[in-house]
């Protein structure tokens, strides 16, 4: 449901939004640009959310970007888990918007 | 002075200065006036004394504000005054507080239009999403993806499947499941068992059971799917995510929009698929 993330991010002055079909593919994307946010699903084919969480915290030019995670995991374990490869925040599923708003505005100190 | 004769006393000098009793009244008199004078500079002492003590209340009484006859004291009047602003002051910290609970309460109402609006407009973001999704394509399996997407991202369904009408034999063919396999589900007919007695009725059946235990009688929602009257299928969901703690109005506009048109776009894809290179182009609606 890309379009519903993108929705929301829309509603954040400012942000534009590059979309990605899994973590090979995001990782190329977010090679040589710069970004400021990112927000993953764990469930994703070829590399899911949180091997790329994991990559993007080794990556020198990357790690400092904060990210989100959108997951329909809902156990304190996965939570614990995806915090603790450096994911910034972990939000369940069903997607809402305001919830997704409201986490990037927070990373990105935006008031 | 003058005494007796042929009587002495021999208490009695015979010279004045030597006369014993004259010695001593000589001292008792001048005992006496020293006596007297003493006390009579202690009196003009004590005159004195007085005399300062008037001066100085009299001078305090000077300084004190001119008080008339007949007219009330001063502080009594102050106190009435201050009587009368504290009441004053008081009913216009009333009418503040009244004013600033009006205004609070208009924010209070303030904030839950708010708050509505936005509930409203991310209900219609989904559905927008949702249905721009459904009809973004003329794929089956695309068609398929999508429903699962719908109930999987924006409902929050973690098992479910997505059950069509085989009308000839009266029987609910599973065309989409998620957490349960297609073979788990037994053979489903209309009208038979909770969930074909729910698709029979063309009425959609809300259990309020989310999280299981999981019981395939037993389902939380039943979720039929129509074109215009006719019931084609059906949306059957037996457990949500656990972080989903009920359903909301959002939840019941996005299986209304299912049940209305995930059948449409299912057989408008099925349409599609059939005729696949012989479809007429689109202009040929306009002689409609």
């Amino acid at each position: 449901m890309r379009q519903l993330i993108v929705y929301a991010l829309s509603r954040v002055r400012g942000l534009n939004v590059v979309e990605a079909d899994d973590g090979v593919d995001a990782l190329k994307k977010l090679a040589g640009s710069h970004f400021d946010i990112i927000l993953t699903d764990i469930n994703m084919p070829i590399m899911d959310g949180l091997k790329l969480v994991k990559r993007v915290r080794e990556d020198a030019q990357l790690k400092s970007i904060p990210i989100i995670i959108i997951t329909t995991e809902g156990g304190d374990e996965d939570r614990q888990r995806a915090l603790a490869l450096g994911a910034n925040a972990y939000i369940t599923k069903p997607i809402q918007a305001p919830q997704v708003i409201m986490q990037v505005k927070r990373l990105l100190g935006i008031p | 002075m003058s005494q007796p004769e042929g009587k002495s006393s021999p208490n009695v000098a015979d010279a004045e200065g030597s006369n014993p009793f004259l010695t001593t009244k000589k001292e008792f008199i001048q005992s006496f006036f020293k006596r007297a004078s003493e006390f009579t500079e202690e009196l003009l002492r004590e005159n004195e004394r007085l005399r300062f003590r008037i001066l100085e209340l009299e001078a305090q009484v000077t300084q004190r504000p001119a008080v008339s006859e007949g007219s009330e004291t001063p502080s009594a009047a102050a106190l009435r005054e201050l009587v009368k602003r504290i009441e004053e002051l008081e009913q216009e910290r009333e009418r503040l507080l009244s004013r600033f609970r009006s205004v609070q309460a208009e924010n209070a109402d303030f904030e839950h239009r708010y708050k509505e609006i936005e509930r409203e407009n991310n209900s219609l973001a989904n559905l927008y999403v949702a249905s721009f999704q459904l009809h973004a394509t003329l794929d089956l399996r695309e068609i398929r993806q999508v429903i699962s997407e719908i109930l999987i991202n924006l409902i929050g369904a973690k098992i479910f499947a997505v059950l069509l009408l085989d009308e000839q034999r009266g029987l609910l063919r599973p065309f989409a499941t998620y957490g349960i396999d297609r073979e788990q589900l037994p053979q489903l007919k209309l009208g038979e068992g909770r969930i074909g007695q729910v698709v029979a009725s063309g009425l959609p059946e809300i259990s309020g059971a989310y999280h299981g235990p999981f019981n395939i009688e037993h389902p939380a929602i039943v979720t039929p799917l129509r074109i215009k009257d006719r019931v084609v299928g059906a949306i059957v969901v037996w457990e949500f995510f656990r972080q989903k703690t009920g359903i909301e109005d959002v939840d019941h506009e996005l299986f209304n929009l299912l049940a209305a048109h995930a059948a449409s776009a299912l057989l408008g894809a099925r349409l599609s698929m059939e005729m696949r290179d012989q479809v007429p182009p689109l202009w040929v609606a306009a002689d409609l």
